[in-house]
């Protein structure tokens, strides 16, 4: 297992775990969210190939009620 | 017909997404109110509810979002929060707001300009929610603003149009549309701001936490449909003296 750190949460994952299977795993919906990876904003698109790396720092954000 | 960067309007209602009861009340009151675009913000996934998606009741192709940046205390946290909100498919539309001061939430023009003029080289379309300053609406147009929005009064308070007079001169002045935002607590309110002759009102609180949400949508529409045609017709001038409506004269029989 390794560590990374999401929302400011600490997580344990497996090696070799994808942004989507981490996302499923939490219960999130992809295409409700988007993901800020180390401060870079991932493309949809790369979310079935991005492998996380050990120490990751992740954002999700999605767009909520605001006036 | 409203128009805002190229795109046309048919309502001059634009209607925000905060402080609903519920998702079901929201998307309700939102469909009563006609408005075509909706403001949006942007926030962390709260990992104890993951699954808590309100945004998803409403139908993309009938609202547009308005990201908006709230929460951002100066111009380069307004502009991430603004490339975060481009990159999630919020578009190019953005508004603007810039609010250091949590206790009256205005907001802080140099950082609005700076952000402005940074974004709009980026491309956004911006609507920068404004104090409402004229030579402030006159600066962000020339930054190349895609409207102006001064508010009545501050986010929230209901308080309605406690800056008519800069009002009337922004909207004297502007060549952009000029969207009134902020304060507007009843549909008097924004009645008001149409008869002044704003292009636009946009309202969350009033209409999100009325007894009723979806009976206060419609009235507000009403409103801003009546205020924009007694704009358009255009107001009877205001005098000093009484003016008798009847006739003064005829009336020889009496005397």
């Amino acid at each position: 297992m390794m560590q990374i750190v999401c929302n400011d949460e600490k997580k344990e994952i497996r090696p070799e775990t994808t942004l989507i299977a981490f996302l499923s795993e939490l219960g999130v919906k992809p295409d409700t969210v988007f993901v800020e990876c180390n401060g870079v904003i991932i493309k949809r698109d790369e979310y079935e190939t991005l492998v996380l790396p050990e120490g990751a720092r992740l954002e999700l954000i999605r767009f909520v009620g605001g006036g | 017909m409203l128009t805002i960067a190229g795109r046309t309007f048919r309502s001059r209602l634009f209607g925000g997404t905060g402080k609903f009861s519920s998702p079901k009340v929201m998307k309700e009151a939102l469909d009563a109110s006609g408005c075509e675009m909706v403001t949006v913000a942007l926030r962390r996934v709260d990992l104890a509810n993951p699954a808590d998606d309100i945004m998803s009741v409403l139908d993309r192709k009938k609202f547009l979002f308005l990201p908006n940046t709230s929460g951002a205390r100066d111009a380069a946290e307004a502009v991430r929060l603004a490339r975060l909100a481009r990159a999630a498919g919020g578009g190019e539309w953005l508004k603007l707001e810039v609010t250091p001061d949590p206790r009256t939430l205005l907001p802080d023009p140099i950082e609005t300009l700076k952000a402005t003029e940074i974004l709009v080289k980026e491309g956004f379309i911006v609507l920068p929610y404004m104090n409402a300053d004229p030579v402030l609406a006159l600066r962000l147009q020339d930054a190349g603003a895609a409207a102006v929005m001064p508010l009545g009064s501050p986010i929230g308070t209901n308080q309605g149009i406690l800056t008519a007079f800069q009002i009337a001169i922004i909207i004297e002045q502007a060549r952009v549309p000029v969207v009134v935002d902020a304060g507007l607590g009843a549909p008097s309110h924004a009645a008001q701001a149409m008869e002044m002759g704003a292009d636009a009102v946009l309202v969350n609180t009033a209409i999100a936490v009325a007894g009723d949400p979806v009976r206060m949508a419609r009235a507000f529409a009403l409103a801003v449909e009546a205020g924009r045609e007694a704009y358009e017709a255009g107001l009877g001038e205001r005098r000093e003296d009484a003016a008798a409506s009847s006739p003064e004269t005829g009336l020889d029989f009496l005397r």
